[in-house]
This record gives structure tokens, C-alpha cells and sequence, in this order.
């Protein structure tokens, strides 16, 4: 890297969702409804509406019973159903095992005891019978496998389910929006989809205003009002109100979807910090608005010398510049922002208008907001220099960070000897990391407010446990493509080799290679009492800390 | 234990008022031609076996049985309880009796380890820290021959650049030595640093005789050796924190079976 | 390592070996690791095998690939990757070295010297569980420590099974000795014994606390402190353990000293201090001869609970020594008699004529020679030369009332024809018949018997014996109408003898005896003034029921009280009680023997009962004591003063041969 060498530029297109597409699919598609009512004049020069079809668009071939999207799971590609038919389950969700997730059961109190002795000295032993139940579809292409339902009308009996027909568009929710899929889709007859990738959607939607406002008015009248409900600052609204606000409310995504990908490039370039990051607000400019934040986390930054100082970082119902807008609506006057906002990788927001806080907000409150620069103005850069590290290295992502304080840390590794205790020998981290000062964040899962790693799976083995919110692996249906630890910004997923029961390496029966499949911390699931590592460390110097509780790393932020 | 909290405190004192209490007791029941031998044996057998638990207690942290710190605040309590009984049960320092020597021996030794064990673990993670290096035990031998293999590149390289093997010579006299395995453990040990200082010293011993070439390797080579200073830091203290227990859990054991062993004699022979 | 290494200096620095496949699980729950690394030559990857054999001697397991059919590297990515030469065409890997020998770690290590010093202590404790000696002196391992020296000797050469039964017996013996009580008082009681039980407190009985629980030797003592152990050693608290009324301080709380204590028991010598020390001693007339000091008549040399007062020889002899003989003893007196039946042509034949009888012969003889008229033959009416009544002696040795001439008439002359005729057997026997004991040896040891016949001649003759002399030296003498006995000196045993038997007498209720010892033992009148000073006490359990009196001729020790003990040894020093003036008060035994002047002391013997006994001297307060026995000063714990057992010796068996093994 550290030589100069002439190379192009790389493009936007130089890779392309699939190779497959050819211009007949594409001219195929653009006579078809929903398609062919998107105005194509309008799509600029550099970013034709065939060029999006043929690169950032895909067709896929789903068999009776294949499930295309699952309910909870992250997915960055939306659908248009072209031939077939789909069903999209109402009521009740399917069960976890049918959606190729595994049950998390807890062991009983002896049954964790006894891990004392039947765990194996051989690393990583698998009871391959135990896999046989699962029906999962291996594709030519690793990330094409897929899980099916075995027993399609037996799913349509019990469970309500709507149809989804040709032309019949799904899953923008999700694309867009970093929310999980909120129901599950499957094919009940042999069907063709087009999935359209986030890049390719947002683009679309950008350009096309018919597409834009189909999408929005459905974001409008099936998500946002149940978020605005949930704020505290429109939460005691009336229906009418309620329906106001989120009629005039505007929709903002900032920074990439798969911001991980980009970030692990620039760490490796040493390019960190908020001079790097897409700017959302800059200091110094006037609002128009609040900002709310949905989803993702944002920085707020000053300038401090040459560089940037982190004041806060805002994550899902945080708000930026209430208090510059409050000044100005008390004063009359018109009062500039004290910092700017980037994006932190990706960052959700909504951009409520100055008339409806005038309106709805300032007069409820009781007292002037905070803005945290005016926090900050009490701090030095020694207490906020962890804060700044943690932005940086995008740990505020975590829930269950593994912080270790290397005060106390006598480096017993019994943390790790608990964590391997119970999941039969084999540990789920490592202790080591990235360290600051006294504190190390380990390489263990932190089951992310965003998790990356979720995006991509094939067979949706990573997937979110409804229970505790944690993000774990099934390892019947894990098919070890490793997406998801290449994914992951922090390195916390690691594949590795299984074994039989007697020790010997599984070999693929095709290759011949060792099947491996990927593994990470998953808070003793399916262990009584909790995460083992906090028990076990004599000193009290490991912990699982969410950083936005975390008093330490808050800086700030209020 | 770490840190001197009110919670600690108060539970210190707790401790001490117990001690007391208990003294008081055998004091009054010698007075009044009691047993208080039989008591505070019992008492004693039974601290020591509730100490001994804790080593199970590191190995059952998959079921939730309270956390690990939570049972070494109370073994640690419980140790200097249990110095504080057995002084109480052998009313003397030093017992008569061979069996009985022996147990005070192992006691004491079993003590011992367990203080200086507690005060290395108070000390050294902080020093380990303050070394600005975070290595895993088990890898310092693949870290310290990946800086040998790059420390013999950088000689190899100057050589080869500067024709001049005066840096070579030097390092086959010195840093070969040095680049082998860990040194100066016990300087490190006691907290001393004795590692930067010779490696500054061969930085002097050999600087005279070199080009502005062979310097720019050998300030190469002195970076890397300030290095693998740290990483011989880390081998000593983690070492240190490790091998101690070689002494205190197989101490302990015996210590165990040799106070059953003494409980029942006392039975049978006085009781 | 291949290109993908990152070649920046700091290795251990970087950061891109967090990456995930870059940098693999670490297993600290393994038993090996790779021998190269314990040499501090670069580890291998994989790590030793299950089996312990190594497991890096290759970097990978090539395979062959099902599509080309030709083996491909394996190289894992942490690795390196797949390496640029590929497999040999056998299908081993290109990249092999020597294996190495896996060494523990330190977990394992632990392990292992754990279940090593669970075995040696095992093997240890089974190898030197119990009869094993060690040494020619004989260090029994299950030594909890020295035996008190002179108890070492019963168990030598570390034969525990002396006192410790279940010592070196099977493990039957030691199950029913884990559970059992392991009392061994009575292999104590082999050697030590005392006056009473030795199980209960105090080895007395309490009538009143029959639930007195029992003890046992270990309660108190125990062995095995070393050879210089103080095995007898309490401490004040131990004895407060059972006492009920507790204290822990002595001059405050120590219930205080019994009124008059220590004079309780009546002394045996009629000495009154008071009169003495305060008037006598002070005379003029006896200035050369009155002791100046305490220790002049006590003895303070073998001072113990008791200074012992000197003999009569080095005390009172000075003055009183000639009192004694000025008191004579009559034993025999002629009394007065109405008639006589006494034969005198026995009397005659035997002593010869008396005086008158000669006169009266010559004049006959005169007469007969001068032709003058025989005196007329008149029969003389009789007439007593005596007019006294029987004494005392005679009065119980005859049976009869002392003044009942008639009664005694008969005896009285039978007695002295007796004497006439055979000295002194029949009095001999008359005392040995009447006391019933063979006395009249002791009683009349040196009586003469040609004194003896002599007097009862000369009363038989009715005349008054005439004697040849004043005995000086003291003894048997008659005078006139008396039989007399002069003590000869002090402890005259002849006195002492009349007196004892007297007493013996009396208690057996006859009149006549108790007259006897009235008169002999009063102080005024009676013979050698022996009672003058020796009291007279009650010897029955109730004096009011019980008449048998006696007479403590000795010093008495004090033994009401064994438990307590005082040394005046280790005070007289300290009061100078050897050289003090015994009129000053503030040093010597005044110091703590306060004369009591308002204590009737004569007054209290008259009655014979020793409890009515009043002492020359004041009781000792608790305050006298305390001025030196206190906290911080000298020693005031229990022990100093009490003793807790009764009479504590040794046993006969002790000293026999049997306690010892060859």
C-alpha cells in the first residue's frame, strides 16, 4: 500500500449484485409493472435507470416453499415479485425452528453442572445428527443457500397469511430504513423475484418521485407514526396532531449501508475522525429543523485546533439542535448550530420542521434544552479522550461490549475458561483488543444496537433472539460462508473447523475441505444466570457494558 | 478487594469484631475449664475447607453460584480469619508435636503464598499496563521469535547494505543472548528495569564504531529491543501471577489432608 | 511468513493481529503446549495432539482435491494461507519439521503437584500413622509434644499405649475411640491419690449437692506442654468456673476473712498472750528471764502454716518451770475409821512395833521389872489418828463415797493390810481391776514399795508415817496420812498418766471417776499444775451429749481447714518477725496477730468446749493481707493461698516395679 502505482478509479458498478443479468432481462424489466412506471428521463447521466437494473438488481428463482425473507432479520435488498405467488405470514410468526433458527432453551441448573465433565479436550465437536432436521437448500454460490418449509400447507392452516401477487414490492422497509424485516415471506408456488439492492433502491427512490412517495407514504403510514409515538416529544399527541407531524416530518439516510466494509478500509488507512465522515449539519449553519436520529449514530463535533473534538454521539431518539432552534424561537432571532453532526457508518434520521416544534414542542417544555457543547464546555479533553477513542473505534455500536480494566486484570484468563465451560471446551473470545489507556475491549461479540454482521446471511443462522435482544448463531444452519465475520467491523466472529464426536475433522464431502462454521459470543444463551466470563473473574475487572449507559464513555451526552 | 470501598470497610470491620468476639469466647471458656480447643478446631477445619471450595467455585462458573469476586473477597476474609483461629486454637506460634509442626509449617506456608499472591495481583496488572503492551501469555513465544527473526533481518540487512559487520559481530556477543529467550525477570519482578538500561548500554557500547547507516540500523535494532523489554515484562509478571499457585493450591491440599488426618488423632487419642 | 505479514517493527503492537483470521481461539484449558515454544523457538499452529505427540510437524494437511485430483496445501489463513510450493506429490506437506517434545503448562503442572502432594501426605500419613518410632530416644510421630518431666520417664521409648489406649491397636479400637470419650483419670489414679474422691470437686463430698457433677483429671491439667510444664498451674478464672460467687480482684472482692479467723481452734496451751506480752513479760522481777521477742518461744525457723511454739524446756521453764513440783498429788490418804478390824499381830509381824507400842512395851516391861501394877489391859477404845475422808483415788478405786465411813471402812483396811502385807501389788491391781486397763505400771512407775509398806505399817498401827526426808528430786513419797506423788518436772509422765486414765474414766459416767478427774484436772488444785496451763477439751462429736474430755498435751496443728494454705515462711522476713521487740506494734508478728485485750481467753476453757474458745487475738482482716496481695503487686491468685485437692500423695503402687517395662 505503501507504494504509488497508477490503478483506475474505482467505480460504482465495478461490482455488480450479479454477473448474470443481461440486457434482455433488463429491457424485460423495464416493461414490467412496477417498473415500467418509473420515469427513466429523469435518472442522470452517470447513473442510468438500465444501469441500475442490470447492476444493482438481481433475479432470483425461489422453489415451492422457500422462504425468502424472515421476520426479524436485517436485510439490505427489497423485492418485486415477477412471477409466482408469495405469502406473507400475519399471525402467528412462525416458529424459530421452521425459520431455520435454533430454540434457545436454557439449560437446567445440572445440566449446566455437568459441563463440568462432559465437556470435550478436542476443540470444537459437533453431533452432526443433530443437524439432520434442518431444511436448508445449499445454492451453487454459498450465499445463495436458503431455508425452505418442508410442509407448505400445513403452514398455510395454521398461520394467517396475506398474498403477495406480481408487481407486489416488499421489503424497502428494511433496505432502507435499517429496521429488521418485520414479517416472514415465502414462496408458496415456484416464484421469480427481482431483488433490488439498497444502492440501487436508494438511487431509484432518490430520482423517481412516483417511487419515492409509494415508498415514503408507506413508511409514513406503516412505521413512522408508531416511532413518532414513541418519542417523548410527540408521544402525548392526539391522533390529528400525531398525523400532522408525520405528514410534514422528512426522511434523511446519511453514510452507507454497509458502512463496516468502508470503515475497515479507512482504519486500515488511518483515516479516522469526523473530517472523514459524510456531514449531515455543519457548525456554524442555520437550522431549519431538529434532527432526530432513527437509527445508526451520528457525532456531534466542534472544532478544536486542527482537528475535531467529539463532544457526544447520538444514537436511536436522540435529538440535535433543539436547543439552537429553542433560542431562536425565545429570542425571535435566528441562532446557528454550536457543532456539526457527521455519520457515524450509518445514520437514519428524521428532519422535524422548525413550525412544528414552535407549534407541538417549546411550549410543552418546562426548561431551555442543553446542547452538549455547552456540557462539554466543563470538561477537558482528558475526560472526554476516552470518549473520543470509543466514537472512533464505533464500540458505541455495542450493548454488551466486553470491557476488561487492565488495572485488575491479572491476565487469569478464567474469563475465557468459564466462556469455553460452557460451550462444550470450546471459548467463544479472545483477550485481546484494542485498548485505551486502562481499557481494553476484548474480541467478544458486542451485540450491536446496529449489527452488521446480521446483514447477508443466507440461511438467517446470525439472527436476533426475541428473548434478550441478543444476536446469535445457529449453528445447525450455519453454512459457514463467512459473511458475517468479514462483516463485522471489530472482528468478533471467528470461523472455525469441526469435529466429530471422535475427534476427527468433517470434511466436505464434495471438496474435501473442513466445514467450518462460525461461531462468536452469545451471552450463555442457552446457559442459566448469564454471561459466564462476569461470574468467573475474580477481580472484578471484566464487564459488559452498553456505552450508552456506560458512565465512563458518555462524555457529554446528556 | 481491590480498593479500599465502604463496603469493604465495613466488612473488615466485621470481620475484626468476629476475631474479637471470638478470642473473648475462648478466653471465657478456658476460664471456665471448657474445651475451647475442640471449638476453635472445628471452626478452623471448617474455614479451611470453605477455603478450599473456592478452587471448585473457579471451576463451575457456567452455573450461576455468585460471582468469582465476590467468593475471593470472602477468601481472602476467611484466610486472615483463619490465621487469626489458628493462632486462637494453638494458643502459640509454634506448636510441639511433629504432626502438629508440620501443619503449622504447611499453614504458614499456605499463608504466606496466599498474601504474597494477593499483594502481586494488586500490584503487577497496573505495571502490566503501564508497559503500553497487551500480550496473551501463550503467544509471548511466537511474539518474541517474531521479533528475533525481524531483529536478525535488520542485522542481516545491514550488513548487506553497509558491508560492515561490526553491528553483526556486536549483536552475536549481545543481543543474541538478549533476543533468546526473556531477560532479566527478576529486575522486573521487583520492578526494576534493568532490561532498558542494558539495552541503552549496548546502544553506547557499539555506537562508536558505527557509520550514520549502521546507526540508522542499530536505532532500528535498539527500538525492537525496547520492545522485547516490555514483552520480558510481561513474561515475568504474568509468570509470576501464575506460578504462584503452584504453590499455594498444592499446599493447600496437603494442608487439608493433614487437618483431617490431625482432627481425627485428636479424637481418638484426647477427645 | 509470507508477504501478508505486516512489516511494520512493532509486532506486538499491531493491531491487525486481532483479525479473525488472523488470530485463532486461545484453549487454556490444555494440558501441552508445543515444545518449540517452551524452548523459545517459534510455536507451531496447530499445537500438541490429544495424545500428547506433536502436532506441528507439518503446517498443514494437504488433501486432495476432488476436482483436479491433485493434493493442494491446507495451510490455514492464521497460517498464511495455502504456501506458493504445494504438497509433495506423495501428498506430504513440503513445510515439515522435527517434532517436538510438549511440555505441561502451568495449569496442568499445578494439577499435577497437587495430586503429588495429595499422594506424599497420603503415603506419609499411612507410613507414619502411629506405633512408628523414630530415633533411639524414641520420637513417637503422633507426639503432640513433651511429657512433664517426671511423667516421661512411665512412657519410654515412645510407648504412648501407657495412657492412650486405642495407641497402636487395630482400627476397630479406633472407630469406638473417634466416637468414645477418652477419659483417662484412671491411669492417673495409678500413681496419684488423694484423701477423699478423687472425681469430685475438691475430693470432698457435699451432702447438700448430691448433683455435684463429677470431674475428671483432664478437666484441670493437661499434658503434653513440654517438660518444664506447669501441669498444676489455674488461673483465678478457672476456679471461678465452678465457684459460684465470683471475683476477679482479691482485696475488693474476696469475701472476707471468717471473724477471728485464723484462731479458730482452741488452743491446747492455757497461754494468755494478753497477760503475758501486756503485764508479765514487763515485770521487773522476771526482766532476765521474759522473752523479748515473738521468735524467743515460736520457732520461726521451720515456720510454716504454723510457727510452732518452742518445748516447755526453751519457754515457759524460766518462770514457771517450779510450779509444777509444788503441786503434789496426793494419791492415798488415811482416812478416819470408827474401828479397827486391822489384825495387829499381823501388823506387828510384819513392820514391827511402832513407837507407842515400843513405849507402851517398855513401860510393861518396867513395870514388870519394878513389880508395879500392869498397866491395866484396857482395851483402848479406838480412835483415827486421821480425820480426813478417802481422796478422790481412793474414793473411785474402792467404789465408794469419800465420806461414807462406814461404806469405806472395810476396803480402806483391807487395802492397807493389803499394802501391809504386800507392798504395792494390791494397789497395783485395785487401779488395773477398777480402770480396767493394766495402768498401775504407768501409774505407779517408781513407787517404792518399802515406802509403801511403811505408811500402810504406820496407818495400819494408826499412827502417822513419819518420813525420812523432803523428797527434792520429786517421786513417790508418803507423809503422814498421805501418799504422795511430786511431779518431778514438766511432762512428769507418772501425772500425766493419773490424769489420762482419769479422764478415760469419767467418761464413763461413774461419780466416783468423775470426781477423780474433777480434782485432777482443775486448774487451780490439780496435781503438777498440769491443767493450770494444758487444756481440757470436749473430745466427742457433741460436747453437750457426749462427756469425754481430753487433754491436747501437744501442740495442734489446725487441720479444719486443707485447703487452705498459709506460709509464714515467706512473710517473717518481711515483718522482721525474727528480731522484733514484741512490744511494738507495727513490725513483727504484731504486725498481724493483733492482741485482743477485751477477749475473755481464760474464761472461755472452763466449759471444755472448744467451740466457746475466745482468742488473745483479733482475726485477721482481708485488709492486712491486701496491703501487699493486690493487682500489680504480689501474687493474688487463688492458688497462692488455696490448695484444691485433699491431701494430695502418692500411692503405694507407684513405687512398685510394675509401672516400668524392660
Amino acid at each position: 500500500m505503501a507504494t504509488v502505482a497508477m490503478m483506475a478509479r474505482p467505480q460504482r458498478w465495478d461490482a455488480p449484485l450479479s454477473p448474470d443479468m443481461t440486457d434482455d432481462d433488463v429491457a424485460d424489466l423495464l416493461r414490467r409493472n412496477p417498473i415500467a412506471k418509473i420515469k427513466s428521463d429523469k435518472f442522470p447521466e452517470h447513473t442510468p435507470l438500465e444501469g441500475i437494473l442490470r447492476n444493482d438488481t438481481r433475479i432470483v428463482a425461489h422453489r415451492a416453499g422457500d422462504i425468502v425473507v424472515r421476520s426479524g432479520d436485517y436485510g439490505n435488498s427489497a423485492f418485486i415479485v415477477l412471477e409466482g405467488r408469495l405469502r406473507v405470514v400475519i399471525a402467528p410468526d412462525l416458529p424459530a425452528d421452521l425459520l431455520g433458527r435454533q430454540d434457545v432453551a436454557k439449560k437446567g441448573f445440572f445440566e449446566a453442572l455437568a459441563q463440568l465433565w462432559t465437556n470435550r479436550r478436542v476443540p470444537e465437536v459437533r453431533d452432526v445428527r443433530r443437524y439432520d432436521r434442518t431444511g436448508v437448500r445449499e445454492g451453487r454460490d454459498k450465499a445463495q443457500s436458503v431455508v425452505f418449509l418442508q410442509d407448505v400447507p400445513v403452514v398455510l392452516e395454521k398461520h394467517q397469511t396475506a398474498v403477495l401477487a406480481e408487481g407486489a414490492l416488499f421489503g424497502e422497509l428494511a433496505a432502507l430504513g435499517r429496521i429488521p424485516r418485520t414479517a416472514t415471506v415465502f414462496a408458496e408456488t415456484d416464484a421469480k423475484l427481482l431483488e433490488i439492492r439498497w444502492q440501487g433502491l436508494r438511487e431509484i427512490r432518490k430520482y423517481d418521485e412516483g417511487f419515492r412517495r409509494a415508498i415514503d407514504e408507506r413508511y409514513r403510514e406503516n412505521a413512522l407514526k408508531v416511532a413518532l409515538r414513541e418519542t417523548p416529544e410527540f408521544g402525548h399527541l392526539d391522533e390529528d396532531a400525531l398525523q400532522e407531524v408525520a405528514n410534514s416530518v422528512l426522511f434523511e439516510t446519511h453514510g452507507s449501508f454497509d458502512w463496516y466494509i468502508t470503515y475497515q478500509k479507512m482504519r486500515g488507512a488511518g483515516k479516522q475522525g469526523a473530517a472523514h465522515e459524510p456531514v449531515i449539519a455543519r457548525e456554524g449553519d442555520y437550522p431549519d429543523g431538529v434532527l432526530m436520529v432513527r437509527a445508526g449514530f451520528a457525532r456531534v463535533s466542534i472544532k478544536m485546533g486542527n482537528g475535531d473534538r467529539t463532544v457526544a454521539y447520538l444514537g436511536a431518539g436522540k435529538h440535535f439542535g433543539m436547543s439552537e432552534l429553542f433560542d431562536s424561537w425565545r429570542s425571535q432571532g435566528t441562532e446557528p448550530l454550536q457543532a456539526s453532526l457527521t455519520a457515524l457508518g450509518y445514520v437514519d434520521l428524521l428532519r422535524v420542521p422548525a413550525p412544528i416544534l414552535e407549534k407541538y414542542v417549546f411550549p410543552t417544555l418546562t426548561e431551555r434544552p442543553r446542547s452538549p457543547v455547552e456540557i462539554a464546555r466543563n470538561r477537558t479533553l482528558s475526560d472526554d479522550a476516552l470518549l473520543e477513542w470509543a466514537v472512533d473505534g464505533r464500540f458505541i455500536n455495542g450493548t454488551k461490549t466486553m470491557l476488561i480494566d487492565l488495572e485488575r486484570c491479572v491476565r487469569c484468563d478464567d474469563c475465557v475458561r468459564a466462556c469455553s465451560s460452557t460451550h462444550g471446551g470450546n471459548p467463544r473470545f479472545i483477550r485481546h483488543g484494542r485498548t485505551f489507556d486502562h481499557w481494553m475491549v476484548a474480541n467478544a461479540c458486542m451485540h450491536c444496537a446496529d449489527p452488521v454482521c446480521m446483514i447477508g446471511c443466507p440461511t438467517g443462522a446470525i439472527h436476533r433472539t426475541e428473548q434478550g435482544g441478543m444476536v446469535v448463531i445457529n449453528d445447525a444452519t450455519c453454512i459457514g460462508c463467512g459473511t458475517c465475520a468479514n462483516s463485522c467491523p471489530y472482528d468478533n466472529i471467528r470461523l472455525v473447523e469441526i469435529r466429530d464426536l471422535d475427534g476427527n475433522l468433517l470434511l466436505d464431502r464434495d471438496t474435501q475441505r473442513p466445514i467450518q462454521k462460525a461461531t462468536k459470543c452469545d451471552l450463555c444463551a442457552t446457559n442459566p444466570g448469564g454471561p459466564a466470563c462476569v461470574r468467573a473473574c475474580p477481580h472484578d475487572a471484566l464487564r459488559r457494558v452498553d456505552f450508552d449507559t456506560e458512565e465512563v464513555f458518555r462524555g457529554a451526552s446528556s | 478487594m481491590k480498593g479500599f470501598s465502604a463496603q469493604n470497610l465495613i466488612l473488615w470491620v466485621v470481620l475484626a469484631t468476629l476475631v474479637a468476639l471470638l478470642a473473648l469466647q475462648v478466653q471465657r471458656s478456658e476460664a471456665s475449664l471448657g474445651q475451647p480447643t475442640a471449638i476453635t478446631g472445628y471452626l478452623l477445619i471448617a474455614i479451611i475447607l470453605a477455603l478450599a471450595l473456592f478452587n471448585m467455585r473457579k471451576r463451575l462458573s457456567m452455573v450461576p453460584l455468585g460471582r468469582a469476586s465476590t467468593w475471593l473477597l470472602f477468601h481472602g476474609m476467611a484466610g486472615v480469619l483463619a490465621i487469626a483461629v489458628y493462632w486462637l486454637h494453638t494458643g502459640t506460634l509454634w506448636p510441639l508435636g511433629l504432626y502438629e509442626q508440620a501443619i503449622a509449617v504447611l499453614f504458614y506456608l499456605v499463608s504466606v503464598t496466599g498474601i504474597v499472591g494477593y499483594v502481586m495481583q494488586r500490584i503487577y496488572p497496573a505495571r502490566l499496563t503501564h508497559t503500553g503492551l497487551e500480550v496473551i501469555y501463550e503467544r509471548i513465544p511466537a511474539e518474541l521469535a517474531r521479533l528475533r527473526t525481524r531483529a536478525e533481518e535488520i542485522v542481516v540487512a545491514c550488513t548487506n547494505e553497509t558491508t560492515s559487520d561490526t553491528l553483526a559481530r556486536h549483536y552475536f556477543e549481545s543481543f543474541a543472548w538478549y533476543f533468546r529467550r526473556p531477560r532479566f525477570t527478576v529486575s522486573y519482578l521487583f520492578g526494576g528495569n534493568r532490561g532498558m538500561h542494558w539495552v541503552r548500554h549496548q546502544r553506547i557500547t557499539v555506537g562508536r564504531y558505527l557509520n550514520d547507516t549502521e546507526r540508522g540500523f542499530l536505532d532500528e535494532l535498539t527500538e525492537l529491543s525496547y520492545t522485547k523489554t516490555r514483552l520480558d515484562m510481561h513474561y515475568a509478571m504474568q509468570s509470576a501471577m501464575k506460578a504462584w499457585l503452584l504453590l499455594h493450591v498444592p499446599l493447600s491440599a496437603a494442608l487439608v489432608l493433614l487437618s483431617l488426618w490431625h482432627m481425627i488423632l485428636v479424637h481418638i487419642y484426647a477427645l | 511468513m509470507s508477504q501478508k505479514e505486516p512489516r511494520s517493527r512493532d509486532s506486538a503492537l499491531d493491531t491487525e493481529r486481532f483479525r479473525h483470521d488472523r488470530s485463532a481461539y486461545e484453549r487454556p484449558v490444555t494440558k501441552l503446549r508445543c515444545g518449540r515454544g517452551a524452548l523459545w523457538g517459534r510455536p507451531c499452529l496447530r499445537g500438541p495432539n490429544a495424545d500428547g505427540t506433536c502436532g506441528g510437524t507439518s503446517e498443514c494437511a494437504p488433501a486432495k482435491s476432488p476436482t483436479s485430483g491433485r493434493f493442494e496445501c491446507r495451510r490455514p489463513p492464521a497460517a498464511g494461507g495455502p504456501c506458493a510450493e504445494g504438497p509433495l506429490p506423495d501428498g506430504r506437506c513440503a513445510h515439515r519439521q522435527p517434532p517436538c517434545t510438549p511440555r505441561s503448562t502451568f495449569r496442568h503442572t499445578r494439577g499435577r503437584l497437587t495430586l503429588f502432594a495429595v499422594g506424599l501426605i497420603l503415603a506419609l500419613i499411612a507410613g507414619f500413622s502411629s506405633d512408628v518410632r523414630i530415633g533411639e530416644g524414641g520420637v513417637n510421630l503422633v507426639d503432640p509434644g513433651p511429657l512433664f518431666g517426671s511423667h516421661a520417664g512411665f512412657a519410654p521409648l515412645g510407648d504412648c499405649a501407657t495412657c492412650h489406649e486405642p495407641h497402636g491397636a487395630a482400627g476397630g479400637m479406633w472407630l469406638a475411640a473417634f466416637t468414645g470419650d477418652a477419659d483417662m483419670t484412671d491411669r492417673c489414679l495409678s500413681c496419684h491419690t488423694f484423701a477423699g474422691n478423687p472425681r469430685s470437686a475438691h475430693n470432698e463430698t457435699f451432702p447438700d449437692r448430691p448433683d455435684m457433677a463429677q470431674v475428671s483429671c483432664n478437666t484441670c491439667h493437661s499434658e503434653h506442654k513440654g517438660a518444664d510444664a506447669d501441669l498444676a498451674r489455674l488461673t483465678d478464672a478457672q476456679c471461678a468456673s465452678c465457684h459460684l460467687d465470683q471475683f476477679d480482684e482479691f482485696p475488693r472482692e474476696h469475701p472476707a476473712f471468717p471473724e477471728g479467723f485464723p484462731h479458730f481452734q482452741e488452743a491446747s496451751i492455757k497461754f494468755d498472750h494478753a497477760s503475758h506480752v501486756g503485764v508479765h513479760f514487763s515485770d521487773a522481777k522476771v526482766a532476765d528471764r521474759a522473752p523479748t521477742s515473738c521468735a524467743s518461744c515460736h520457732d520461726v525457723v521451720t515456720a510454716e502454716s504454723a510457727v510452732v511454739p518452742k518445748g516447755f524446756a526453751e519457754t515457759c521453764d524460766a518462770c514457771h518451770g517450779t510450779q509444777i513440783a509444788r503441786r503434789d498429788m496426793v494419791v492415798l490418804r488415811f482416812p478416819e475409821l470408827e474401828s479397827s478390824e486391822i489384825d495387829r499381830d499381823a501388823v506387828l509381824d510384819v513392820c514391827g512395833p511402832t513407837l507407842e507400842q515400843f513405849e507402851t512395851l517398855r513401860e510393861r516391861m518396867d513395870a514388870m521389872e519394878s513389880g508395879d501394877a500392869l498397866p491395866g489391859d484396857e482395851e483402848e477404845a479406838y480412835e483415827s489418828v486421821s480425820t480426813e475422808e478417802l481422796t478422790p483415788v481412793a474414793s473411785y478405786l474402792l467404789g465408794v463415797a469419800s465420806d461414807d465411813m462406814e461404806s469405806y471402812s472395810a476396803p480402806m483396811q483391807d487395802l492397807v493390810m493389803g499394802m501391809v502385807e504386800e507392798g504395792v501389788a494390791p494397789l497395783a491391781s485395785l487401779i488395773d481391776e477398777k480402770f480396767g486397763k493394766p495402768l498401775a505400771s504407768r501409774l505407779l512407775t517408781g513407787l517404792n514399795p518399802e515406802v509403801v509398806k511403811r505408811l500402810a505399817c504406820a496407818w495400819a498401827a494408826n499412827v502417822e508415817y513419819e518420813a525420812p526426808a523432803d523428797p527434792e528430786m520429786g517421786g513417790w513419797f508418803g507423809e503422814g496420812l498421805d501418799l504422795l506423788y511430786r511431779p518431778i518436772g514438766h511432762a512428769d509422765p507418772v501425772v500425766q498418766g493419773w490424769i489420762e486414765a482419769s479422764l478415760e474414766a469419767g467418761a464413763t459416767g461413774d461419780e466416783h471417776a468423775i470426781l477423780l478427774r474433777d480434782e485432777l484436772i482443775s486448774s487451780d488444785e490439780g496435781p503438777g499444775a498440769c491443767i493450770k496451763c494444758h487444756a481440757v477439751k470436749a473430745i466427742g462429736e457433741d460436747p453437750a451429749s457426749d462427756e469425754r474430755l481430753g487433754v491436747a498435751w501437744r501442740f495442734q496443728h489446725d487441720d479444719a481447714r486443707p485447703h487452705d494454705h498459709y506460709s509464714h515462711r515467706a512473710h517473717i522476713n518481711l515483718v522482721q518477725a525474727g528480731s522484733a521487740d514484741m512490744s511494738t506494734v507495727s513490725v513483727g508478728c504484731r504486725f498481724c496477730h493483733k492482741l485482743d485485750s477485751g477477749a475473755d481467753f481464760m474464761a472461755s476453757f472452763k466449759d471444755h468446749d472448744p467451740r466457746t474458745f475466745q482468742s488473745n487475738f483479733q482475726g485477721i482482716r482481708i485488709d492486712t493481707c491486701a496491703q501487699c496481695h493486690r493487682e500489680d503487686e504480689v501474687r493474688q491468685d487463688c492458688q497462692l493461698c488455696h490448695r484444691y485437692h485433699l491431701e494430695a500423695t502418692f500411692t503405694s503402687e507407684m513405687m512398685g516395679a510394675d509401672m516400668y517395662q524392660e
